[in-house]
């Protein structure tokens, strides 16, 4: 490939996830200023809370381990056209049986670490086949099912736990026993609460990448979403290609409870995720959809979680604050998915098209020309 | 060929209804329009002709008022004009009629025509002066419509004159209509002349975008040709021919083609229908009990307006929709139950689909992406389940090379390819390896001409190869060039078989769904309307 053609795709895939951070970034300064903040100071404290020193860093990675799960468990459905909204549900009930192994089996931490991984994996997949079997066989729509889902896999594990696991030292909070060593993912880096999970997920993104690029599942996956009717008139298996997508997305799902429970808790605590499942919709769509991305949004993002405690402890800003500028991003990352076929069907159902601009509108344009 | 009713010089006083000067359209970095100068008299039918792509539609697009343009100016009647919107169009009396028609089936003519603006007394909808209104404009413009029709009951043709009747209430004056005869059959389109013509008599100018030729010679008296962009001087069609017209459209020699030119080697069966029924999308009978042999080394050529269920006998055999009854075999293999596209293909089907955009590419995905659905499911694209890439980009290549498709290269999206090209992404693909039987649906639909003389030539070779080509398509002259043999679909059903030289005239009757019967006094009607 020449440099035109380097630079003529990959600049466009860069230049919109930066904008809009950089707008986000610019509008939040806004909200701040209204609201009677030294908005100089309190990016200075956001940037400090997140990579200004070893402590700061350690409380990135933390969060960034969980957020490339989270990104990657959202990004690979969206590149078969399909929306995971049920990570939220899936790595709930993984890291309840991620503590329940850890409290109850008893194996060396070698043999026993593996255990936990792979059970709660299985368990996050197992979550997953519902509303893929569901789509497959009814087209009932992912997006309900996994979403539904998810109160479902909260509620059941709320209620074993709070019946049948709870901490006997506990009067107040619904969680387990804290799991022993054997069952705790050791810290890299003492005292701070970063696992080998990060290794994990950054070599998870990388394969993948590799999935996605060099098999053919992956190519198949990826055909079937961008154009759905195209792959299923070339001889796709659209039916497997969303089962592998959804099973290894509900899996992925399961490693951060896993992580979370017995690496960062030590135990299951009801309401453990601050939201994952969410915050991997915009760490996936800062990706554009590409493992690769994820693990710059992934950490790009987890900074600015660990930056945004900082900046709420040293402000006594409310930390949903923070939240109004993953808002903004968001949006403005929407207004680039254009090119993936599903989300411009469920954009167009929404009558958003004046957001997505003329590209979108062309593709409709050849689209109604030809029927 | 029809004989002109005006001369342009006794149509025309000279002057110039539409005057566009200086019209320059960019999209990012294709420039769709350069410089164009276009300008049409007062009174004339005037052709706009060119390839897919040349920037016909752009243009008509600026001067509806849909579209602004970058650079330019319009000027109607002699006054500088600036559209901000279609509104302002009509204001300075430009309508235009669209390829895809807004109308509400439900509704009457007569409602249809005023659903804008209802003629009211103190805002209470009058229906008896509506339809007064409305028989009175049919009868002033010879538009000859049943106005308490309910729309949805209309041959395409009379939903057209409405959408007619429509653009003439907005822009009085000048009439643009977007390739109208691609939905009509021949008969339709001939009335559709002889309406063009009427209101040219009655002092409306008529732009026609087209890429028929044999319309342009029927009905204008100038023509523009535009290539890439921008437009030649208009040439009179008195002064003019076809080859000379599609030199100018594609920058040298084309063979127009001659039909009938082409030798079939039948060989035994490829593919048989045996009463084979199923319901289109909205649960109607789109087959009715069809039955069909196509042998292989022959192209079986199904003529037919689009909408009677061509699309469907074309999903039905490539395992994309189910019949709810009958038997299709495949090499005297029974494949009714092999129901997927995936079994299907297996066969040794391969599809070219009617709508390219909608499954025959992935538009984000590169050439080679697209080029390698299927044969990447073998050696030597893949090992185990690794693709291999060199051999994926040495198979792209090849075919980028031998179909000829102009691509910056196999790594570029094919969202950035001509349309032409596109198809040609997509023929290459379906003609690569064993194909028993090709189903070739409209395969040159929306294709600059010399896209479709390499996909016609593609066509035969398969056929030369020993595959059954099915190919199903709107236009006569593509099915009549092309077919060893022809059958008509119409309703459902097929009329036929008949040999390639049959008459337009005789198909066209059999496409309204007429019968052997309606041959005779059909022709008397013919008669009529070219009077």
């Amino acid at each position: 490939m020449n440099r035109d053609v380097v630079i003529g795709r990959i600049l466009p895939g860069l230049a919109r996830p930066v904008a809009a951070v950089a707008i986000s970034l610019a509008a939040f300064a806004l909200v701040l200023r209204l609201s009677g903040y030294d908005v100089a100071q309190v990016y200075a404290t956001l940037l400090r809370g997140a990579v200004g020193d070893p402590a700061a860093i350690a409380s990135t990675l933390r969060w960034a381990t969980s957020l490339i799960f989270a990104g990657l468990a959202v990004a690979l459905p969206l590149r078969a056209g399909l929306f995971n909204v049920g990570v939220e549900g899936q790595l709930y009930l993984a890291g309840l049986v991620a503590a329940l192994i850890g409290l109850r089996v008893d194996l060396p931490a070698l043999a026993l670490q593996p255990l936990v991984i792979v059970a709660a994996a299985i368990v996050g997949a197992l979550w997953a086949l519902i509303p893929t079997l569901l789509l497959i066989h009814t087209r009932a729509s992912e997006i309900v099912t996994t979403l539904m889902l998810n109160y479902v896999a909260i509620g059941v594990a709320d209620y074993l736990v709070n019946n049948y696991f709870r901490a006997r030292m506990s009067a107040e909070a619904v969680m387990t026993d804290r799991v022993p060593p054997a069952a705790r993912f050791p810290s890299l880096v003492p005292p701070y609460p970063v696992s080998y999970g990060l290794i994990i997920a950054v070599a998870l993104a990388l394969l993948l990448h590799l999935f996605l690029k060099r098999t053919k599942q992956g190519y198949e996956t990826r055909m079937v979403g961008l154009n759905r009717e195209f792959a299923a008139y070339g001889g796709v298996r659209i039916g497997r290609s969303w089962l592998v997508a959804m099973l290894a997305s509900g899996a992925i799902a399961g490693l951060i409870g896993a992580f979370e429970t017995n690496g960062v808790n030590g135990r299951f605590v009801s309401q453990f995720s601050p939201g994952f499942g969410f915050d991997g919709f915009l760490i996936a769509f800062l990706a554009g959809g590409s493992p690769l991305g994820v693990i710059v949004a992934g950490l790009g993002v987890a900074a600015l979680r660990a930056g945004s405690l900082s900046v709420s402890i040293e402000f006594g800003m409310p930390r949903i604050t923070i939240a109004i500028m993953q808002g903004i991003i968001i949006l403005l990352i929407s207004a680039q998915l254009g090119r993936l076929d599903f989300v411009r069907r469920v954009v167009r159902a929404f009558r958003l098209r004046s957001v997505i601009g003329p590209s979108m509108q062309v593709v409709r344009h050849e689209h109604d020309s030809q029927s | 060929m029809d004989e002109r009713q005006l001369t342009p010089e006794a149509a025309s006083d000279g002057g110039a209804e539409l005057d566009m000067r200086g019209i320059t359209k960019r999209f990012g970095d294709v420039v769709a329009n350069r410089q164009v100068d276009f300008v049409v008299r007062r009174g004339e039918v005037h052709a706009l002709v060119g390839e897919n792509g040349a920037g016909k539609s752009t243009l008509m697009r600026i001067a509806a008022g849909i579209m602004r343009p970058d650079e330019g100016g319009i000027r109607v009647s002699g006054e500088t004009r600036s559209f901000a919107s279609a509104r302002d169009a009509a204001a300075a009396g430009i309508g235009m009629v669209h390829q895809h028609f807004s109308l509400v089936p439900s509704l009457t003519i007569a409602e249809n025509i005023f659903l804008a603006e209802p003629p009211n007394q103190f805002g209470v909808l009058d229906p008896k002066l509506l339809r007064r209104r409305a028989a009175e404009l049919s009868t002033r413009y010879r538009l000859d419509l049943p106005t308490d029709g309910k729309v949805g009951n209309q041959p395409v043709g009379v939903q057209q004159r409405v959408e007619i009747l429509k653009a003439l209430l907005t822009g009085r004056k000048i009439l643009i209509l977007d390739e109208p005869t691609a939905v009509l059959t021949p008969q339709e389109a001939d009335h559709l002349f002889a309406t063009l013509r009427a209101l040219r008599a009655s002092g409306h100018t008529i732009i026609l975008i087209t890429h028929k030729l044999r319309e342009v010679f029927a009905v204008a008296d100038r023509i523009t040709v535009m290539r890439d962009g921008r437009a030649f001087p208009p040439v009179a069609a008195a002064e003019s021919n076809p080859s000379e017209l599609a030199r100018m459209m594609v920058g040298r020699d084309v063979l127009l083609r001659r039909p009938n030119a082409t030798q079939a080697t039948p060989g035994p069966e490829a593919l048989r229908l045996d009463a084979v029924s199923c319901r289109n999308d909205r649960g109607a009978t789109a087959l009715d009990a069809v039955s069909l042999t196509l042998h292989a080394g022959e192209i079986l050529g199904i003529a037919g307006v689009n909408g009677n269920g061509q699309d469907e006998l074309v999903e039905v055999v490539a395992g994309l929709r189910q019949p709810s009854q009958g038997r299709i075999v495949v090499v005297g293999r029974d494949v009714t139950t092999a129901r997927s596209p995936r079994a299907r293909r297996a066969a040794g089907i391969a599809h070219i689909p009617t709508d390219r955009m909608r499954r025959g590419v992935a538009l984000p995905a590169t050439v080679a992406e697209n080029l390698m659905l299927g044969p990447h499911e073998r050696p030597p694209l893949s090992r185990g389940p690794w693709l291999q890439s060199n051999a994926v980009r040495a198979f792209a290549d090849t075919l980028i090379d031998r179909f000829g498709i102009r691509t910056p290269s196999a790594a570029a999206p094919v969202a950035a390819l001509s349309g032409g090209n596109v198809q040609k992404v997509v023929v290459a693909r379906e003609l690569t390896g064993e194909v028993t039987v090709l189903l070739a649906a409209n395969p040159t639909r929306g294709v600059d001409i010399g896209a479709a003389e390499f996909i016609h030539r593609q066509l035969e070779e398969a056929r030369a190869r020993g595959a059954g080509v099915l190919l199903v398509s709107s236009e006569l002259d593509e099915v009549r060039a092309l077919s060893d043999r022809i059958l008509v679909m119409a309703g459902g059903r097929f009329a036929g078989p008949f040999a390639p030289d049959v008459s337009e005239h005789e198909l066209g009757v059999y496409m309204g769904g007429g019968d052997r019967a309606m041959l005779g006094s059909e022709a008397g009607a013919q008669h009529d309307g070219a009077a």
